[in-house]
């Protein structure tokens, strides 16, 4: 129990009956349960949803991406490592030749050129760039998936409101949770990142894991066991009530409100065209994009995708390219860029650009000067983050570095400036507050937060 | 009733104004403690200090229920006890033998000859290590790297609850622990753990050992909290001379005891947190210096802290929560309580035995989880035993307890992909939250206890140990076999209305024909007699119960 309800007992006794209520009501008691259907009020609530609100695709770059050699070119300067620059479809402005096909779409994305942040290390970079916040002490600071979703959340879907993709958790586990948020806005893991795989079999990887029942079980087996359950826990609700058994409850019944939804089907990529497929790449990544498409179009407001490794990249991990940076960078690209053009394309064919904002981004960048392993470092002073689709002003330049991208010369913007800048986009309150498991209520963004009011459409 | 006893109680109550109800409790508490400390037919027996300070944590308890008004809840009964016990000491339920000996056993003693039984038990020795690797390297569940590192740390924690090593011996061997070369096994992967960079050593010995967070002041000062910038610097000083990378070679400059802040040109002076300085006379080693003070028993912070991590052990919330906030803002909810226990703790040379002896046979420590009266629910007076979150592991430790599936330490069975059963568990349950009171459950976790593959297994009868041999148990009948499934996952006898709800179920499906067959099972259904049809329906009722009560929260909270 937080904080905060121990100083209030009225309020969490109060909260208690109520939490109670509720669920008895939305779960029906024991003997209801044992009907065929566990939720039959559900069917009816889905058919009528309220017009789906903006969603969010984060495509994450575990590891931290070079920015010289992908949105903040430098081919006049030795820093650029010999690469050329791009024109892209707004006149003006020029990216890595890395990116031929995302290029066609600047009229609809945001380059901040000009982000500078303190944290050079992946877990620290890694939790600040995800929560908005320092770890710091005793405060479990939710990811932005977590907070978003809660606010964007549509309270009838059949699916999560936040859907990681293929998650490298391993600089960071808690910068991928729910902090203080509670269990309910966890993420729904697909993918298993935590293991690099250079290339494994995409479309069949990205299933939620015992999302299905055991084949010696059928719906009705199962609804008999639930009815068991359900009497059990309904006992042990009477003797102790509490969060430790209103969670266990509404995690089951969300679980088997998913299992039971036709929205599952989003998961079942083999549908999709093989020339679309390959269009996106037949990677995890690719994969991933596709995925977090039909995610978009069943109502999930929040979905990551992370882009941890390439093809012939060897055991280097993802986008730490502390050794041969440019063909690492390049053979990366290679995957990024098909999948996220081809993300942009798919979703403007089926009229829901508009409402889905896509961040570009990862835990910091990477130092302009080229090391000796011809590869580049963490470098959080001067790097690059992307803003797209629904809610971006497209076409648009924010910031600008050095000569030799060692500086922003012009209009930093630190992590919080930066998710500021996409509660902007989707429309989200900045300064809701929750209350956090000390008991202190704090802000989706940092007050301090100033988010870049130009790229907001 | 020793005579200091008799007048603390005598002031007790005389100067608190009590409803009768604590009254009786507080008597009851009294006469059976005493009678337990000296028993009337040896009047020359040792003092009992395991009573003695049973009887303070109730006394201050109870003192605080008065003033809060509090009315709390009954005894727990001797299945809640066990349990509840068995999950704290040994880390996982216990076996159903135990549990039929345990209920039918007519000692008064039964429950400290418990824990007694417990201390000495392995499980004592894995639980506590891990939790203690859990609090001394808490990377390791979020970072891979750090992970690779805890097994040889936590090997090293192994070793010193097998000796029960005192707490402040422990401490001192992790302070002032030799760093040299490439050393890896050990105290020494605490340092690698924390990258062999000084501030984080420093923060994570003085949340440990100090219980206070001085990281916050790492980088500013802070507003609201005492720690300022210096402080933190002069305490991370002490580390000043460790030097290395987390997997390559180590070395350590002992006499080293000044560090430059980050960011600034400004360098610091080791110095504690109290704000005295050391006394470097002698050829003294930095760290070993640190060590004295920390361990010291006048060190004020030191017992308490340890103490009260003892205490959140056991009741899922400390006196000061979180158990590494000790701060001005955040008072202990019962001071006086954590004084006298730390000050207990001290006084038996730091043996976590004998706190944990004292804080079990409490009558606190024994209340019933079950939610009597609404004072309850404000959980730090303690009205009712708080509902707890199990560790991954202890869950993982549970299921294989309660389903006789293969035990993952045998390297045997991670052949048979044991380890992965674990892991796969272990994964899916990471708490983040500190504290386990408040445990949480995702989708993720429901759906994997529904339908994952190990779950599966153990719910058929034909791939289940636990489950096989009730089912084909010629001594039970139906009553019998659903009280054995109790026994095994609840660890109690099912009441009387669970008894007749589950047998009319078993017996409904019995004689149900199955619903769907397979082309096989139709083709072995013709020829197959009534008794034995029905034989195979009640069989997979069993399982549905077996099921059933896997999945429910009884089982998966500690409470």
């Amino acid at each position: 129990m937080t904080r905060r309800q121990k100083s209030q007992p009225q309020q969490s006794a109060a909260r208690h009956v109520s939490r109670r209520t509720l669920l008895q009501a939305t779960l029906g008691c024991a003997a209801s349960a044992i009907s065929s259907n566990w939720f039959p009020a559900f069917a009816a609530e889905t058919a009528d949803k309220p017009r789906r609100p903006g969603a969010c695709i984060l495509l994450w770059m575990s590891g931290g991406p070079s920015q010289i050699d992908t949105f903040d070119p430098k081919p006049e300067h030795k820093n650029g490592g010999g690469r050329l620059s791009i024109e892209t479809s707004v006149p003006g402005i020029r990216i890595s030749e890395n990116l031929p096909q995302v290029a066609k779409w600047m009229k609809r994305m945001a380059i901040v050129r000009s982000m500078s942040t303190k944290e050079g290390d992946h877990s620290r970079g890694t939790y600040v760039m995800r929560t908005g916040y320092r770890p710091q002490g005793p405060i479990q600071y939710p990811a932005i998936g977590a907070l978003y979703s809660k606010e964007l959340a549509n309270e009838h879907a059949d699916l999560p409101g936040y859907v990681s993709i293929s998650p490298f958790r391993g600089f960071n586990a808690s910068a991928y949770g729910p902090g203080f948020l509670g269990p309910r806005y966890a993420p729904l893991v697909v993918g298993n990142g935590g293991t690099i795989r250079v290339n494994g079999q995409p479309s069949s990887s990205l299933k939620v894991e015992n999302l299905s029942l055991p084949g010696t079980v059928d719906v009705s087996r199962h609804d008999d066991r639930l009815s068991i359950l359900s009497g059990l826990e309904d006992d042990f609700s009477n003797s102790r009530p509490g969060n430790a058994v209103d969670g266990h409850r509404t995690a089951y019944k969300n679980a088997i409100r998913m299992m039971r939804s036709e929205s599952i089907a989003a998961f079942e990529l083999d549908s999709e065209p093989d020339a679309l497929k390959q269009k996106y790449g037949l990677t995890e990544f690719g994969m991933g994009c596709l995925l977090a498409r039909r995610l978009v179009e069943r109502g999930v407001p929040f979905i990551e995708v992370s882009l941890n490794n390439a093809a012939g990249n060897g055991g280097s991990f993802g986008w730490d390219t502390h050794q041969e940076n440019l063909d690492r960078v390049a053979s990366l690209c290679q995957v990024l860029d098909p999948a996220w053009a081809t993300l942009m394309e798919d979703l403007d064919e089926r009229g829901l650009l508009d409402s889905t904002t896509i961040i570009w981004m990862g835990e910091f960048g990477r130092t302009p000067r080229i090391n000796s392993n011809a590869g580049r470092d963490h470098f959080p002073a001067a790097w690059s983050s992307v803003l797209a689709g629904g809610g971006v002003k497209g076409g648009s330049l924010v910031g600008q570095t050095s000569p030799d991208g060692m500086k922003v010369i012009d209009r930093p913007v630190n992590a919080q400036d930066f998710l500021g800048t996409i509660c902007g986009c989707l429309g989200i309150d900045a300064q809701a507050e929750n209350i956090s498991n000390v008991g202190r209520p704090i802000s989706v963004v940092d007050p301090e937060a100033k988010p870049i009011q130009e790229v907001i459409a | 009733m020793t005579s200091s006893g008799y007048h603390r109680g005598k002031r007790f109550f005389t100067e608190s104004k009590m409803s009768i109800r604590h009254l009786l409790w507080i008597i009851v508490t009294f006469i059976s403690t005493s009678f337990a400390a000296t028993p009337v037919w040896a009047e020359e027996a040792p003092p009992d200090d395991v009573a003695e300070l049973a009887a303070t944590i109730d006394r201050h308890i109870a003192a605080a229920w008065e003033t809060q008004g509090v009315v709390p809840a009954p005894q727990a009964d001797d299945a809640e006890f066990m349990r509840r016990t068995y999950l704290n000491i040994a880390g996982r339920i216990p076996p159903v033998s135990e549990v039929r000996e345990f209920l039918a056993d007519t000692d008064p003693n039964k429950r400290r000859q418990l824990v007694d039984r417990l201390l000495d038990h392995p499980g004592y020795v894995n639980h506590f290590a891990h939790t203690w690797r859990m609090l001394m390297i808490p990377e390791a569940d979020v970072d891979q790297q750090a992970q690779a590192l805890a097994p040889s740390f936590e090997g090293w924690l192994r070793d010193k609850f097998i000796d029960n090593v005192a707490y402040d011996d422990m401490a001192r061997e992790l302070i002032a622990c030799r760093i040299s070369g490439n050393e890896r096994e050990g105290a020494v992967a605490f340092y690698r753990a924390k990258e062999v960079k000084p501030e984080s050593v420093a923060s994570s010995i003085s949340r440990l050992f100090l219980g206070v967070q001085l990281d916050c002041a790492q980088c500013h000062n802070h507003p609201f909290a005492k720690w300022q910038q210096e402080e933190f610097w002069g305490f991370t000083a002490f580390f000043a001379g460790i030097d290395g990378d987390r997997f390559g070679s180590l070395s350590d400059d002992a006499s080293r005891r000044e560090i430059g802040i980050e960011g600034s040109q400004t360098l610091v002076q080791a110095r504690f947190i109290d704000e005295t300085t050391p006394d470097w006379s002698g050829e003294a080693r930095t760290r070993d210096v640190l060590a004295d003070w920390i361990t010291s028993k006048e060190n004020p912070y030191f017992a308490r802290t340890g103490a009260n991590r003892i205490w959140a052990h056991f009741f899922g919330v400390g006196l000061v929560d979180p158990p590494d906030g000790f701060d001005e803002a955040n008072p202990p909810t019962h001071p006086e309580l954590l004084n006298d226990l730390a000050r207990s703790f001290a006084a038996h040379d730091f043996d976590f035995k004998f706190l944990i002896r004292a804080i079990t046979a409490s009558k606190t420590y024994q209340l019933s989880s079950h939610r009597t009266h609404g004072s309850q629910d404000e959980q730090r007076w303690i009205g009712r035993m708080p509902v707890k979150g199990m560790s991954p592991r202890q869950l993982a430790d549970c299921l294989i307890q309660a389903t006789g599936g293969f035990e993952t330490s045998d390297p045997r069975n991670q052949l048979l992909g044991g380890r992965q059963v674990d892991t796969q568990i272990q994964a899916l349950f990471e708490n983040q939250s500190d504290s386990n009171v408040d445990p949480q459950s995702t989708i993720l976790q429901a759906l994997a206890l529904m339908n994952c593959q190990f779950i599966t297994q153990q719910t058929e009868s034909a791939s289940s140990n636990t489950l096989s041999a009730i089912l084909q148990s010629p001594f039970l009948d139906t009553d019998g076999k659903i009280e054995t499934m109790y026994l095994a996952t609840l660890s109690r006898q099912p009441r009387d209305a669970e008894l007749s709800r589950l047998r009319t179920y078993v017996e409904t499906k019995s004689e149900e024909p199955a619903p769907r067959l397979s082309f096989l099972e139709a083709a072995r259904s013709l020829i197959q007699p009534a008794a034995e049809k029905n034989k195979a329906n009640q069989e997979k009722a069993l399982a549905d119960i077996f099921w059933a009560l896997l999945n429910s929260s009884e089982f998966i909270f500690n409470h």
